[in-house]
């Protein structure tokens, strides 16, 4: 273990920062009436993504690592803190922080190649030129063959091909992933893996990643970022330096896997004891409300 | 092409099951003709109801207005047709009005806040109900007659509009907004094909509505209708034109609900990917 450490003290980050973001707390709320409560989805997490680098939030659910993605899109506002992107507070979504979904969201009404020119239809871009980058895009991705098929007639590992293309055909400075691979099966998956650590090689995108697959963390990131629940934050952030593109069965990548399960085994441990407590403290919490017929301030998020 | 021809001799095979039917149950009530009208009488019916009447008409418009009050072959099929042209004035009225009342409750929250829960009440409110209205505003004629058509499906197609724009998928939001899309793109090119199946089955529900209120509008007086056709049944005592004219709202009505509107229903739902 030890001498895995070591390699990884040794990365350094050469480029500039891409985002920083700054104190950011974000809170939601669950349920309603007297049974409400807020609780904090990411709280006071502070983080640099470095230009050209290839980060990847790890985390079990409810840590936070997909709001804090929202937040970097722009799709949320924080509650406290702010995202800076180069050099620039973030306030709303843009074509800059381009975002790739779990459940791809390619337009069923469009064929592969309308997906794809979507984006570039956005811009203004004349007809010409939006058809030439789709191409070259879709060839990226081996699908040129399927650009008039329709996202139903398409494979999932397709379809998020096309969503991939989709996203590099407005050579957005940046790629936000959201579990993009997740609902796909493991060979579709390891074939997806391949050609995005090869597209990431080719075009040096920075790519902020979320998964809660450790292995995938594992085979694409230059840094993991470790998650934490309640309130979500940042536990550890381990840098990888194992050169691109990985194999899944090099042994260094085997060990620095069950030091971040190892991580997180800690993490759903207290996950877990935490739930049962909350649930006893809630029924309690209910028992002594309909008894005294008054409404509880129950914290328990921020509590601990 | 094998399958298509089954399916039809299974069909006729059906009709042919219930034409049994209808003639045991007319024996069993005791073959009185003048209370309840055997197959072959309502048969007969259709067939001189559906000719192309010995009249030669100017134009089809004129044909189908009925400006020769004395044919008398093809009365059927001259009522239907004035029924369905009647129908889709009032459906097309219903159509525009629906859908910009839908895109008004849409775009301002202060509209829906107002007038929300009207058009809920408007499409709880059967149609018929707008039929005393609908006499002392306009009389007894055209006018009234298209008001309670346009009553009747106007619900269905403002909250399928509304409904349909409402229940875009946040996925589908966020990708326009990733990719920075405008908000006169957004509307063209997310949201108004991503609310095409809900808008859909608002039609088609519309469109039933749509018919069955210009039936019961077309009861109230006389005119070159489907309607009329039964309430001169009625008063000639003519069963087997009751039963004949019946038959035929039933038809126009599964060719227009199950043959137009579920193929395109059918067809946009397997391409937006929700067929099961």
């Amino acid at each position: 273990m030890s001498s895995r450490t070591d390699i990884l003290e040794k990365a350094v980050h050469t480029g500039a920062v891409k985002v920083a973001v700054k104190f950011v707390s974000k809170q939601y709320s669950t349920g309603d009436g007297a049974g409400a409560r807020r609780f904090f989805a990411v709280k006071d997490v502070s983080l640099n993504v470095y230009e050209g680098e290839f980060l990847c939030f790890v985390g079990p659910s409810g840590c936070g690592k997909s709001t804090l993605l929202n937040l970097i899109a722009g799709f949320e506002k924080a509650d406290q803190g702010e995202v800076i992107f180069e050099g620039k507070p973030v306030t709303g979504a843009g074509p800059d922080r381009l975002v790739l979904f779990q459940e791809h969201g390619l337009f069923p009404w469009l064929n592969v190649q309308q997906n794809v020119e979507f984006g570039l239809r956005c811009k203004g871009l004349p007809k010409s030129e939006r058809r030439e980058k789709a191409m070259h895009y879709l060839k990226m991705v081996h699908l040129q063959r399927f650009r008039h098929s329709y996202p139903f007639q398409l494979s999932g590992g397709m379809k998020q091909r096309t969503a991939i293309a989709r996203a590099l055909a407005v050579e957005p400075s940046m790629l936000l992933m959201d579990e993009p691979f997740s609902a796909l099966d493991p060979r579709t998956r390891d074939i997806l893996h391949l050609e995005l650590q090869s597209l990431w090689m080719q075009t040096k995108k920075t790519i902020v990643f979320v998964t809660h697959s450790v292995e995938e963390a594992v085979r694409l990131a230059d840094r993991i970022v470790i998650m934490a629940s309640q309130p979500g934050r940042i536990r550890r952030v381990v840098p990888v330096s194992i050169p691109h593109p990985r194999n899944f069965f090099d042994a260094s990548l085997v060990d620095l896997r069950s030091l971040i399960l190892k991580e997180l085994e800690e993490e759903l441990d207290k996950l877990v004891k935490k739930e049962g407590d909350e649930d006893w403290q809630i029924e309690e919490a209910s028992i002594s409300a309909r008894s005294k017929k008054k409404t509880l301030d129950i914290d328990v998020a921020d509590g601990i | 092409m094998s399958s298509f021809f089954r399916k039809i001799v299974l069909a006729l095979l059906l009709v042919g099951l219930w034409m049994i039917l209808w003639q045991l149950v007319f024996i069993a009530t005791g073959s009185k003709a003048w209370k309840f009208a055997p197959p072959i009488d309502v048969l007969k019916d259709l067939w001189e109801g559906l000719a192309p009447h010995r009249v030669v008409s100017e134009t089809w418009q004129e044909y189908v207005l009925g400006v020769q009050p004395e044919a008398y072959h093809g009365e059927i099929l001259r009522g239907l047709a004035a029924s369905l042209l009647r129908v889709v004035y009032g459906y097309g009225i219903a159509l525009v009005a629906g859908v910009t009342i839908g895109l008004l409750l849409v775009s301002s929250r202060f509209v829906e806040w107002l007038i929300g829960p009207l058009v809920l009440g408007i499409q709880s409110l059967p149609s018929i109900c707008w039929l005393p209205l609908a006499v002392l505003w306009f009389g007894l004629n055209e006018k009234s007659i298209l008001f309670v058509v346009l009553m009747g499906s106007l619900g269905s197609i403002t909250m399928a509009t509304r409904d349909g724009l409402r229940q875009v998928p946040l996925t589908y939001q966020r990708v326009a907004s990733t990719f920075g899309a405008a908000p006169m793109q957004r509307l063209l090119w997310v949201n108004i094909p991503a609310a095409l199946p809900v808008f859909i089955s608002g039609l088609k529900q519309g469109w039933s509505f749509a018919w069955r209120s210009l039936l019961a509008g077309e009861l109230l007086f006389r005119s070159v209708s489907a309607g009329t056709l039964l309430t001169d049944a009625r008063d000639n005592f003519d069963y087997p034109r009751m039963f004949a004219v019946m038959i035929m709202i039933v038809l126009v009505s599964i060719l227009i609900d199950r043959i137009l509107f579920a193929k395109l229903e059918a067809r946009i739902h397997a391409r937006w990917g929700l067929a099961k």
